[in-house]
């Protein structure tokens, strides 16, 4: 039943031969990969004025128009990045972005905090672009409003299962809404401006002088630059995820990143510039994006329209993780500073567990936060501007190292973009670390620790199966202890049978809770099975499993050099809603056993056939 | 292995009292060889803990009394199923 339910959610497998079938092109990539960055148009704009205003609010004569410089400065900040990131993908063309160029050029440290951040800020963009989608949903019905960390929770959960079908069958999805979004984007920023200047709408107010400079100021307007910055995340998901394109894979990639960063630069500018022009300030219940829709074309059709799909973009905004954390997390794991479980393709041809593993952890979030945008983005920007700035210094070190042509050129550039990229993580740290920031810096330190941990183990264990210094032992003798339920039965009678054929040594155990007739047990028992001996121990505490797990031990010592084998009787329910009916005793006893040394634990499966 | 019923009858009946002097809580509860008639299993319960005495056959045929009450008194001793004071 489970078999055919995931069969009808997710499809049926596929071969691994189809896997560069599942390589997608340029314009399927860029649906894939460039919904997270283009959905932040839908609340960058408004991040840098609710920090204005916040400074408005405390009584400091702040310009609003200010958040249009700050617009253009972030925009130049993208095209530096985006221009570093172009180089890395012709450097690293097998992805993994900051973890892969810091692995080659800056050390493990390095390499793993460039991981984690990576990882970190994959699982915020679902956290955040879900949460933005349905705030994009409740500010148009408010009714909603109440109900958006079950929203949020649902669109996860349908995000997970449309990647699970495959990354091809997740980019036709997504394919329609990215281009319909940049479409409804650019007919809002024209609409928005043809009123504008056809005097529909009144110009804002001119400039009246600002604050006077203070560090208070500069705080203020570096808080303002470093919310805006959020513009940024995304970036980095082509450079990720170059193995995603079709090849020549690197060529594929950079312009599909080019036209991304130039789709960004553009919205977002022109949705700075209209915020400004039509004098719109951040209102809780309204998203910023909502209320110049509503100014251009009034409360109708394309309002709607223009809303439902930045819900959408925002929602599958999410999806760029999908795609991108599975991918670095299987990178990490080959290396062996995640689970293997993450390296290993599902079905589908996609890294499942990965998959369902970033799910869990962004619902995790969105429950934690109570799905709002602005408390879950100042966790947001440490991880990526960390990323970032680790990648560029990690290819500074790359070209140093390189002897291709106008690698002069490039590593200053990359140098330039690190540099950067560095002030922008210091601004978003001190101006944000005491919004949340702290949180991912705790939280970098923690995944650092557990990755090196779950290498330390992998390498212990390797050491410990290692056959270096093997030495082939005596030969094995062993004694069987089969637990038994009390008088004989077909299944008990297998498992003996069994025990007998693995062993001269075959001892059966009973438990007695208090209600068995020990004598009229012996006398069945011999009757069935007169030459194995029955142990019958009493358990004044009614407990199965404590006492057996004694008895093992003891046997375990009876004789030297003895390999205890338990063989444990048990059936298979016919239905699996029979199993409920049972004692599950057979299960307590196998986990308590799996961690008892030299004891062997073997199952006799009896099927039931009703 | 399983002893005959005979076998089982005489070594419960040299070692209960034993067990009992040492402390009355102490149950007989069965007694296994294994198949190379070496190890002798006794196994007893006080309580809910179970344990297996172990003996190797040959010299416990022919141990002496006193020699058999230390060592069931050692073995018991060495599981903490003793006190201080060996009753």
């Amino acid at each position: 039943m489970l078999r055919r339910l995931k069969q009808i959610l997710i499809g049926s497998p596929l071969e691994t031969a189809a896997l560069p079938d599942q390589r997608l092109s340029k314009k399927a990539a860029l649906a894939v990969l460039a919904s997270d960055n283009l959905s932040s148009t839908a609340y960058a704009t408004e991040e840098i004025l609710l920090a204005l205003t916040a400074g408005v609010a405390a009584g400091m004569m702040v310009p609003l128009h200010y958040s249009i410089p700050l617009a253009g400065a972030i925009a130049v900040l993208t095209a530096i990045v985006t221009i570093s990131y172009g180089q890395t993908m012709h450097a690293y063309p097998t992805g993994g972005g900051a973890y892969t160029v810091a692995k080659e050029n800056l050390g493990v440290t390095a390499a793993l905090a460039g991981g984690a951040a990576l990882l970190l800020d994959y699982i915020l963009t679902v956290a955040v672009s879900v949460a933005a989608g349905i705030a994009a949903i409740t500010s148009a019905v408010p009714s909603l409003y109440s109900h958006r960390v079950l929203l949020c929770a649902l669109a996860v959960v349908v995000l997970l299962l449309v990647n699970l079908r495959g990354v091809r069958e997740s980019a036709a999805v997504l394919a329609g809404p990215v281009y319909v979004f940049i479409i409804a984007i650019y007919l809002l920023i024209g609409g928005g401006f043809v009123r504008y200047f056809q005097g529909e709408v009144l110009p804002p107010p001119p400039p009246t002088g600002h604050e006077p400079w203070s560090i208070a100021y500069v705080f203020l307007l570096l808080r303002g630059f470093s919310s805006g910055c959020v513009a940024l995340t995304g970036v980095e998901a082509v450079a990720n995820g170059v193995r995603i394109f079709r090849p020549p894979v690197a060529r594929n990639a950079s312009i599909t990143l080019y036209v991304m960063a130039g789709l960004l630069a553009s919205m977002f500018l022109g949705t700075s510039f209209l915020a400004y022009m039509y004098g719109f300030t951040p209102r809780p219940e309204e998203t910023l994006l909502s209320q110049i829709g509503r100014a251009v074309y009034g409360t109708g059709p394309i309002y709607y329209g223009i809303q439902a799909t930045t819900m959408v973009i925002l929602i599958l905004a999410a999806n760029t993780s999908f795609a991108g954390f599975p991918r670095l997390a299987s990178i990490v794991a080959q290396d062996r500073f995640l689970p293997r479980q993450l390296a290993n393709l599902g079905d589908r041809l996609v890294f499942s567990n990965g998959m369902m593993f970033l799910a869990l952890v962004a619902i995790g979030l969105l429950i934690a936060f109570g799905a709002d945008v602005h408390s879950l983005i100042p966790l947001y920007m440490v991880g990526v501007f960390l990323a970032f700035t680790l990648s560029q210094a990690g290819m500074v070190i790359h070209w140093r190292r390189s002897k291709e042509r106008g690698r002069g050129w490039r590593m200053a550039f990359n140098g330039f973009g690190a540099l950067t990229t560095a002030l922008v993580l210091l601004v978003v740290g001190a101006v944000k670390f005491k919004d949340g920031a702290w949180m991912v810096v705790v939280a970098l330190g923690l995944l650092m620790f557990v990755f090196r941990r779950i290498r330390d183990h992998y390498y212990a264990v390797s050491r410990e199966l290692s056959l270096m210094d093997y030495e082939k032992p005596e030969e094995l003798r062993h004694t069987a202890v089969v637990p038994v339920p009390g008088s004989p039965n077909k299944m008990v009678l297998a498992a003996i049978e069994y025990a007998r054929s693995i062993s001269k040594d075959v001892i059966a155990v009973h438990i007695n809770l208090g209600g068995d007739d020990r004598e009229e047990l012996a006398r069945q028992w011999h009757a069935w099975t007169p030459d194995v001996p029955l142990v019958v121990l009493e358990s004044p505490y009614r407990a199965i499993v404590q006492p057996l797990m004694r008895f093992i031990d003891e046997i375990h010592n009876w004789r030297d050099e003895d390999v205890v084998t338990v063989v444990i009787p048990e059936f298979v329910t016919g239905r699996w809603w029979h199993h409920f009916l049972h004692n599950q005793t057979t299960a307590y006893l196998k986990v308590a056993l799996l961690f008892k040394p030299h004891v062997v634990v073997t199952s006799v499966p009896h099927h039931l056939r009703r | 292995m399983e002893l005959t019923p005979e076998r089982k009858r005489s070594i419960r009946q040299r070692l209960e009292p034993l067990l009992a002097a040492l402390n009355p809580e102490f149950r007989f509860v069965e007694v296994i060889l294994d198949s190379e008639r070496r190890n002798l299993g006794v196994v007893v319960q006080k309580g809910d803990q179970p344990a297996v005495l172990r003996f190797d056959f040959v010299r416990y045929v022919s141990m002496p009394e006193a020699e058999l009450r230390s060592n069931l008194e050692e073995q018991l001793r060495s599981r903490k199923m003793l006190g201080n004071s060996s009753g």
